[in-house]
């Protein structure tokens, strides 16, 4: 059973590895109203029971948003790990809370039952240091969140594997991993660890997203502070929930919409979008010295197609003879069954990760 | 027809300026008032040079129309050095100028709207302008801006993805920096290389010892470039950090408890090479120091690696971006003098065609220099930047114009103010 416990919403999804399609799957809304959750994992215990086509549950996989460099890959849950997580919860005071809930919740419930916490930062703890650097004053970044990380690890990785597996010749190459979620991130990835990522210390640096700025000059925080009079709860909120796509078309819109719309603003957005996408590429080509592959990933994975062949063509190799287009591919799997397919690889590598009698 | 041009490149708390005679771009005389403004623990001086000869006068120079009236006083002293006119550098130029433009009240008047945008730099070079009216009334001038070079990039390039009313209010946009430079280095490597300006496409680096920035160049124009809205985007310059998560500075901004200022001096001040090395500002400083087997060495290494890193994700990026480029050139104090950063710089970028020779690379003598590999498709190259040469050619260009120069009467208005 994979669960995704959001802000607002608890995704779940049960599979029958290594079977790609779900045999239970859907979101709970506002699931945190009654006790804190337990009533919905509750329910969701029942549902897993009733349904009988499933069997019992062998393990659980539990997508954890943001765990800085606590995690450098995936982990059963422990005493240890729950308390480094709970240390880090004003690091993501949107997620971590919620998911510190679903998990205490979990152990509760499901007692008995491994729970593998897989982390979409943990791949960006190889990072290299000039990466994840800023040029800020050294006591001023000893904070380690202050550090850049990328928010999409587990498509990253995931892609990474698949176009290294696909038998083409990729093993071991660079790869540009493009992942088109609501906001796109864009990493190089060589030899399975990360050397560039568009994101920041936070998800609002980087390729702009539906809502949110992307990469700005910080000069225009500054501005915001000094011409406007505001603080930075309001700045933050108007780069977080009020710029990006949906401030260039006026409306809220999708990364979908912008890039399938014949409407003339989506038009200019789609430019801007492919635009900022090229020059990520480019820094991640420079990062790799050279590329082999760009793989694309995420719920709008399917605007690979759109994106691809262009993206590639700008990309290619230059000067040699014989050094054709650079290839392009899409990952189709989900990010569930990623989730699933992850934990099921980590218990059977980890036969001996019992889970932990929890505080 | 032949014009003494008088450059003012106003900076701070300093003002540069060169006598230039064109259409010959000869320079004889020049100089630099330092310290300008309140005192400071060393006296104010002006370096005047006659032929390459050095002449030094402490005197008093609390504000730029004392340091001008200085300067001007000095270049009376010998004969034939009377300007026909003068020409500033502008920082900002904003979205209102995207070409030199002769001074008048109304300009005047735009350029102090804009001081916002630039609120170190365009005040004194306003304030400059406005001596220079009060004592030389009938002397025309002349604003060259470091912002016009990318006024025409793609809107695409330029805009970023906040809500309109926020763009239009507080004229939020890429504006790019360092224009007049880039586009002299330009010119410089296409007439080097035999090739149209108008067919002709380049990353320029412009490495300065304090701001730097690099700039995609197609067809001679510039499409896109390091630094922004303000001259804090982009590289990691000796003072200024570069690119930063929004959410750091939100995250600064909050620890300052919301004061503006402070986290404007920090992240202009306090950051870039001197933030991460905390010994210099200088990069050559860290360069010559970091071959040492300790803690402080690690962080010196650092320094130079996170230095290196930003300028080779952003030539990745535009060597993409130009798409066939033919040249990628270093300029400014650090790119001209430090091989070192050309090579970090350069070193592993044969998928876009760029090879260096790092024989030549080490050996600049004399520039420009071409230091790329024999046969690289893209070539590099080191070529020495002018700016003051540059600022006089445009004015000598906009001057030349019929119709641009009615008798020389800058100020149609008849007052500055």
């Amino acid at each position: 059973m994979v669960l995704d416990p959001g802000p607002r919403v608890l995704r779940y999804a049960c599979f029958r590895m290594p079977g790609k399609r779900p045999w239970l799957h859907a979101s709970v809304g506002d699931y945190r109203l009654l006790d804190n959750g337990m009533h919905t994992l509750r329910e969701l215990r029942s549902k897993v029971n009733m349904a009988g086509v499933g069997g019992k549950i062998d393990c659980i996989g539990v997508r954890i948003r943001h765990s800085g460099v606590l995690m450098d890959g995936p982990a059963v849950l422990t005493g240890a790990l729950l308390d480094g997580l709970k240390e880090r919860a004003l690091s993501a005071p949107l997620h971590l809370p919620p998911l510190l809930e679903v998990l205490r919740g979990c152990a509760e419930l499901f007692g008995g039952i491994p729970i593998v916490c897989v982390s979409e930062t943990a791949f960006f703890t190889r990072l290299p240091e000039r990466e994840r650097s800023y040029a800020i004053r050294e006591d001023a970044m000893s904070n380690t969140d202050l550090k850049r990380m990328g928010f999409h690890g587990i498509y990253h990785e995931a892609a990474y594997r698949y176009v290294c597996g696909r038998g083409n010749g990729h093993a071991g190459k660079r790869v540009i991993s493009i992942c088109l979620e609501r906001q796109p991130e864009i990493a190089a990835v060589m030899n399975g660890s990360p050397l560039m990522v568009t994101s920041g210390s936070t998800p609002l640096e980087g390729i702009p997203g539906e809502t949110a700025s992307g990469e700005i000059d910080p000069g225009i925080v500054i501005a915001l502070a000094r011409e406007k009079g505001w603080g930075p709860e309001k700045i933050n909120a108007v780069l977080t929930c009020e710029s990006g796509l949906g401030a260039l078309l006026g409306h809220t819109v999708t990364l979908r919409d912008v890039f399938l719309s014949k409407d003339r603003d989506a038009k200019f957005a789609r430019a801007l979008v492919r635009y900022r996408m090229l020059c990520a590429c480019g820094a991640g080509i420079a990062a790799m010295g050279g590329l082999d592959v760009i793989v694309f990933s995420g719920r709008y994975r399917s605007l690979g197609a759109v994106i691809g062949p262009r993206l590639s063509k700008r990309c290619s190799p230059r000067g040699a003879p014989g050094r054709g287009t650079v290839a392009w591919d899409v990952f189709p799997s989900t990010l569930d069954y990623i989730i699933a397919d992850v934990a099921f690889r980590y218990l059977r590598l980890n036969v001996q990760a019992l889970p932990a009698s929890l505080p | 027809m032949k014009a003494r041009i008088l450059v003012f490149n106003c900076g701070s708390s300093s003002l540069k300026y060169k006598l230039v005679e064109m259409p010959r771009g000869e320079i004889r005389i020049g100089g630099e008032a330092q310290r300008v403004g309140p005192p400071t623990a060393e006296p104010s001086v002006i370096i005047h040079s006659v032929d390459g000869i050095e002449e030094r006068r402490q005197t008093p120079l609390p504000d730029h129309q004392t340091a001008f009236s200085a300067v001007m006083k000095w270049l009376e002293e010998e004969d034939g050095t009377e300007p026909d006119l003068v020409a500033h550098r502008v920082v900002h130029g904003g979205s209102v100028f995207s070409a030199p433009t002769f001074i008048d009240g109304t300009v005047v008047r735009s350029l102090q709207k804009m001081s916002p945008l630039a609120p170190l730099h365009n005040p004194p070079a306003v304030a400059l302008m406005e001596s220079c009216y009060e004592l030389y009334p009938a002397l025309p001038q002349v604003a060259v801006f470091d912002t016009s070079f990318h006024s025409r990039m793609p809107a695409y390039a330029y805009t970023y993805p906040l809500a309109k009313h926020l763009r239009d209010e507080l004229h939020i946009r890429k504006y790019g920096f360092h224009g007049i430079s880039h586009r002299y280095v330009v010119e410089q490597a296409a007439a080097m290389m035999g090739i149209p300006l108008a067919r002709f496409s380049a990353v320029s680096c412009h490495l300065g010892s304090g701001g730097a920035s690099l700039c995609a160049v197609v067809k001679g124009r510039s499409v896109d470039t390091s630094m922004g809205f303000s001259p804090l985007q982009g590289l990691v310059m000796s003072t200024r950090c570069g690119d930063l998560d929004p959410a750091i500075a939100l995250a600064f901004f909050t620890q300052m408890e919301g004061a503006a200022p402070v986290l404007e001096k920090f992240l202009n001040k306090q950051s870039g090479v001197l933030g991460l090395s905390g010994f210099s500002a200088d990069i050559r400083d860290v360069v010559a120091s970091y071959a040492t087997d300790s803690r402080e060495g690690e962080r010196l290494q650092r320094t130079i690696q996170i230095y290196l890193w930003r300028i080779r994700k952003y030539l990745g990026a535009y060597l993409a971006v130009t798409k066939r480029a033919d040249a990628v050139i270093f300029t400014d104090t650090i790119g001209e003098t430090v091989p070192l950063v050309r090579l970090g710089v350069c070193a592993d970028m044969r998928h876009f065609g760029l090879a260096i020779d790092p024989f030549k690379n080490a050996g600049v003598e004399s520039l420009p220099a071409d230091i790329s590999m024999e046969g690289s498709p893209v070539r590099t190259l080191v070529v020495q930047t002018n700016e003051e040469l540059a600022i006089a050619r445009e004015a000598y260009s906009l001057m030349k114009k019929p119709g641009q120069n009615p008798g020389f009467c800058p100020a149609t208005d008849g007052r500055m103010r």
